[in-house]
């Protein structure tokens, strides 16, 4: 029998077999010879070496050709590498390891998604041999994949292969990432446009800012990219068209993905650089708003340094003149362990997970335990059920099952 | 934990290569104040301003070579950083120099792990969160059964063979399996551990199987801590490459796994700490100790 449950449209039997005319093949009824379905006369070359009842790996070949997947891999190491327009030497370093992974006992056996993932990675692992800035975010959005798994098999790759390959900062990765935004005369609006140099040196000096304001330790960096450029081309022309782009409509514009997590970014580092444009002298003490920072965010960049020791120098200033008494406690605070993280020394500049720290559960004191003591029964016997508890149970259970049965 | 890894070098070298020990004319004579602190405890830490008279009395140090010569100069083995070895030296020269003392077989030489770990380094104790411990019931279980007649077990077959149970105190989750063995998880102390497992026997036990309790022993354990600094991870991780892997793009903290002793730290910017792969307490401990001079390194100021 060929398939089970394959009827004889004329006959009725399932008696169907395999049979072949010359070279096509055909299932055909065994007890009145009609003819079920038939395949194609011609095959691929693919199929002719590759389409056998015999699997590959329990074949007995020789001299082993490469499995179709392997090609399919090498085929989009290549593709990722023509996209992302790499050096000839680096597609064939790609290839290498692509091969060398694959062959490997701890891939070979992988899932087919695992495999295309695997063809991202070693592209991956190459451009950080080669020093050649490219975000994991990248090869995310190019091979479609979870970012979890990415991750997943770039790690055992990298320990499977034994390389080195060392992760690119994120200055680097700005240029690459600005050279995606399509913000040249030709793409938009003559007063929307911005030429990349002048957008990636702004937006550097941004991101500098943002290291230090400990906004890029622990964090994903694409977000923060997108946030300062987008930042960058503001304060580059603060006219009031570019004031009123969102970040959404930004990222349409320039033909860039969008990212939930960038917004967020953008508001962290306005709250930056309002911190040191409430320093700027000339405004002599007036209110610094996120909406009216862009316009002083070249003099603040200008003088980031002088801004920065004055507003630390004040902000040590309102620290002192908050609590004068309470110094000699912090002397002894010093001592013991802080009951509170970071108390009564704030400093200007704080990681965000710090500043808003999350509301613990109360800490149970842990009671001091032998580990010997004697267990009540009364409290075993309050986790056993009673038998009136069990037959309820199996009641419900019945009655669940058979209305289940009625559904 | 300095003190404890330099005396097992020490004493490690001196046991293994006898026939060395005569080059080394000078053992530290640290080496006598370490045994003395072990011996007596970390009070003898505050002693340190009296000399102590006695030290050749109680120790039984046969394994030194008859000559000790008070060479001072010529320490190669210990690291002269800690103030408190300068000081004892002194001190300790003068009486146990011409002394010729004994010392027994490595038997009678219990390891140096201090029951309360010497704080006054860092002052932040790591707290426990998590314990794993396994232990064998050693008889077979109906798991239906123990599902059906145990209010707080939940069994579901399609999804995982072993019945998961919960106790209120200590708070703990066990997974029981067919075989009669048993994981223990979620307690914040050894002893916890310990007595949970036991209440966990115990309700197999009324519920009408055969159980014992053989080889309870605890797999992994979890501490945790606060430096109340923010960190830079990426200069701990330039400086430390061989033993960090920080990935943003994949993982907020950087994954630190530390060789002696071997345990994975997870360091993250707020300066919080998570340390696992312990089997003791004291490993938990020591490695804090350890990572607590290297973090604040990078402390920005």
């Amino acid at each position: 029998m060929a398939t089970v449950g394959l009827k004889c449209p004329e006959c009725g039997s399932l008696d169907i077999v395999d049979d072949e005319h010359y070279s096509q093949p055909q299932l055909v009824c065994a007890d009145c010879g009609a003819v079920v379905s038939e395949g194609l006369l011609t095959t691929t070359r693919s199929e002719e070496t590759q389409g056998t009842d015999v699997r590959y790996s329990n074949s007995t070949e020789v001299d082993k050709k490469p499995c179709r997947n392997l090609i399919n891999g090498i085929h989009r190491v290549r593709a990722l590498c023509r996209i992302l327009r790499l050096t000839f030497l680096m597609e064939e370093t790609a290839e290498t390891h692509f091969k060398q992974a694959y062959e490997h006992p701890n891939f070979i056996r992988v899932s087919l998604q695992k495999k295309e993932v695997l063809a991202g990675c070693c592209v991956l692992a190459t451009c950080r041999q080669h020093s050649w800035p490219i975000a994991m975010g990248t090869i995310c959005c190019l091979l479609e994949a979870n970012p979890r798994l990415i991750g997943v098999v770039y790690q055992e790759m990298v320990k499977t292969l034994k390389i080195e390959a060392p992760p690119t900062s994120i200055i680097n990765l700005l240029e690459t990432h600005c050279q995606a935004y399509k913000l040249s005369p030709q793409h938009v609006h003559e007063e929307l446009s911005e030429s990349s140099k002048d957008l990636t040196k702004r937006a550097a000096v941004l991101l500098e800012l943002a290291a230090d304001a400990w906004l890029v330790t622990g964090r994903q960096p694409i977000p923060i990219l997108t946030a300062s450029i987008f930042l960058a081309w503001q304060s580059l022309k603060p006219t009031q068209t570019r004031l009123k782009y969102t970040l959404a409509r930004f990222c349409q514009m320039a033909k860039v993905t969008k990212s939930s997590i960038a917004p967020k970014r953008v508001t962290e580092l306005k709250e930056v650089l309002c911190k040191l444009g409430q320093e700027l002298p000339w405004l002599r003490g007036d209110e610094v708003t996120p909406q009216t920072v862009i316009q002083m965010v070249d003099d603040i960049l200008n003088h980031r340094l002088t801004l920065l020791r004055r507003a630390l120098s004040s902000h040590e200033e309102a620290l002192a003149s908050e609590s004068p008494d309470t110094g000699s406690v912090q002397q002894q605070g010093d001592h013991s362990q802080p009951s509170v993280p970071n108390s009564g020394k704030r400093s200007l500049f704080e990681p965000p997970s710090v500043r808003y720290a999350k509301i613990r559960r109360v800490q149970v004191p842990v009671v001091e335990v032998t580990g010997d003591e004697e267990i009540s029964d009364s409290e075993i016997d309050s986790y056993i059920r009673t038998p009136q508890e069990i037959r309820d149970y199996v009641e419900a259970k019945e009655a669940l099952a058979s209305s289940d049965d009625e559904l | 934990p300095q003190i404890a890894v330099c005396n097992y070098t020490i004493l490690y070298s001196c046991r293994a290569k006898p026939i060395v020990l005569k080059k080394i004319h000078v053992i530290p004579l640290s080496i006598i104040f370490f045994l003395c602190l072990e011996m007596k405890g970390p009070s003898y830490l505050s002693s340190l301003s009296q000399p102590e008279k006695d030290v050749g009395k109680d120790l039984d140090l046969s394994f030194l070579p008859e000559e000790t010569s008070g060479n001072d100069a010529s320490n190669a083995n210990v690291t002269q950083d800690s103030g408190v070895f300068d000081a004892c030296r002194q001190e300790e020269s003068a009486e146990t120099d011409p002394k010729k003392v004994a010392m027994p077989g490595a038997s009678t030489f219990c390891p140096m792990t201090p029951v309360t770990p010497v704080a006054e380094s860092s002052g932040i104790i790591p707290m426990l969160q998590n314990i794993v411990s396994t232990v064998n019931l050693a008889c077979p279980l109906d798991l239906k059964s123990i599902a059906l007649q145990a209010r707080n077990a939940e069994y579901n077959p399609k999804r995982f063979d072993a019945v998961i149970m919960r106790i209120l105190e200590p708070r703990t989750t066990a997974l029981i399996f067919s075989s009669g063995k048993m994981v223990c998880t979620g307690a914040k102390s050894e002893e916890l551990c310990h007595l949970a497992a036991r209440k966990f026997a115990r309700v197999v036990q009324k519920l009408g199987f055969p159980a014992k309790f053989l080889d309870f022993k605890i797999h992994n354990m979890v501490g945790s801590c606060d430096v109340c600094f923010p960190i830079r991870l990426e200069g701990l991780l330039l400086d430390h490459q061989q033993f960090s892997s920080y990935v943003p793009e994949l993982f907020p903290g950087l994954i630190y796994r530390m060789v002696k002793p071997r345990i994975v730290l997870m360091i993250f910017v707020s300066g919080k700490v998570v340390l696992t792969g312990a089997k003791e307490r004291r490993e938990i401990y020591e490695a804090f100790e350890n990572i607590y001079p290297i973090l604040k390194g990078f402390r920005k100021q």
